[in-house]
């Protein structure tokens, strides 16, 4: 079904490059024709206040890591990957519950322009071959989006891609989906297709950011929006 | 070879493995740093690309070696096909974003693309795999949205059109 999309340019962020201008302007077309954006959720990202780093500790810094020893770790991440054990046999119910009650108000994750182009847009569904795709709770997202204020590298960091990966997509943009009810999150167990060398157990990242994997996300679902960057 | 080169594009010029890296054989596999990075393909084709780019600055056959090695892959198998359009994709991207370091023959790479997907068809349609055990099925799904979002609109050259 194609719907009316409004995909709003961030009122603070002139276009400076005129490449990266006409990516974008192919990008809304694109999405005019592919895909679901809410403006209301773009207006709202683009007037996050700013929180200045250092000052207000964003939750992802200070949200607890998981209860499991360096042996434990080191013992997982030994485990050839597609045999890995499944986390409810090393993480308390509790711990479970209490982190996958993070991403009740919805789930999100970044990605690079040019991915989103390659791997979201032109499909129906979001995520990969073995039914997974790895996302973060949405209030992170969140606190993580004030934080950078539009400083693409703060999304970097915060989320394990290299430096300069963003501006190399000619910007990111961020996806969330709030009704998450149906969509069987869980704590990855390190065997999924897009568990990478630098996986850990017990749901975080190895920048500390809580992380969970879903089903498939059907594009209809999704909430769109851009981030050109400075 | 020093150590820090293992695995890179430079490695791979030197050992004539430019078609092993760009498919992510063995050490030149690429793997997204974040889980949320979304690339699905057996190898992170836009670390890869990197790769390439930084090695032009240094090595003026850079160019030659990235057309030539498409080009092989697009006479290998489905899977190499497959993957031959998904850096297509990402070149075509770079270069409508201003971003491509490199002068390639897009176009004339995409219609070799679009002569060797209507001979792989088939295959296409089915579950690829590749040597370094990614598995890639509804491939042609990809092709059509790649087809449809960048190549036509962009470049007006329609890869499936033996198809239609």
């Amino acid at each position: 079904m194609v719907k009316r999309t409004d995909l709003k340019e961030k009122s603070d962020r002139p276009k400076k490059r005129r490449g990266a201008a006409g990516i974008w302007l192919l990008l809304a077309a694109l999405l005019f024709l592919f895909g679901t954006v809410n403006p209301a959720f773009a207006e709202n990202a683009a007037s996050d206040s700013a929180v200045v780093a250092g000052e207000t500790a964003p939750a992802w810094k200070w949200l607890g890591k998981a209860p499991l020893t360096a042996e434990q770790v080191q013992a997982i991440l030994a485990t050839p990957k597609g045999e890995r054990p499944d986390p409810s046999t090393y993480l308390d119910k509790k711990y479970i519950e209490r982190h996958l009650k993070e991403f009740r108000q919805g789930a999100s994750f970044i990605m690079g322009l040019d991915n989103y182009v390659m791997f979201v847009l032109t499909r129906k569904f979001i995520g990969r071959e073995d039914n997974t795709c790895f996302v973060m709770p949405k209030t992170v997202c969140d606190d993580i989006a004030k934080a950078a204020n539009g400083n693409l590298a703060v999304y970097e960091q915060a989320l394990g891609f290299e430096p300069g990966y963003f501006q190399g997509h000619s910007g990111l943009v961020r996806i969330d989906v709030l009704d998450v009810a149906d969509l069987h999150i869980r704590i990855p167990s390190g065997n999924e297709a897009g568990a990478n060398a630098w996986w850990l157990p017990g749901g975080y990242t190895s920048g500390g950011v809580p992380e969970a994997i879903s089903d498939l996300i059907p594009k209809s679902r999704i909430l769109v929006t851009r981030l050109q960057g400075e | 070879m020093a150590a820090e080169n293992a695995g890179s594009f430079r490695d791979a010029l030197t050992r004539d493995e430019v078609v092993p890296f760009l498919r992510g054989d063995g050490a030149y596999r690429k793997v997204p740093t974040s889980d949320f990075a979304g690339e699905d393909a057996p190898t992170d084709t836009w670390q890869a690309l990197r790769d390439v780019y930084s090695a032009a600055e240094e090595t003026p056959e850079t160019e030659k070696a990235l057309s030539d090695g498409i080009t092989n892959l697009l006479g290998g198998t489905a899977g190499d096909v497959y993957l031959a359009v998904l850096y297509l994709t990402r070149l075509a991207l770079a270069e409508q974003g201003n971003r491509l370091p490199l002068k390639l023959p897009l176009r004339e790479l995409l219609s070799a693309a679009r002569e060797k997907i209507n001979k792989q068809w088939e295959a296409l349609s089915g579950e690829l795999v590749f040597p370094n055990g990614f598995v890639k099925k509804r491939a042609l799904e990809d092709l059509q949205g790649w087809n449809e979002a960048v190549f036509l609109p962009l470049y007006k050259v329609d890869i499936l059109r033996n198809k239609k």
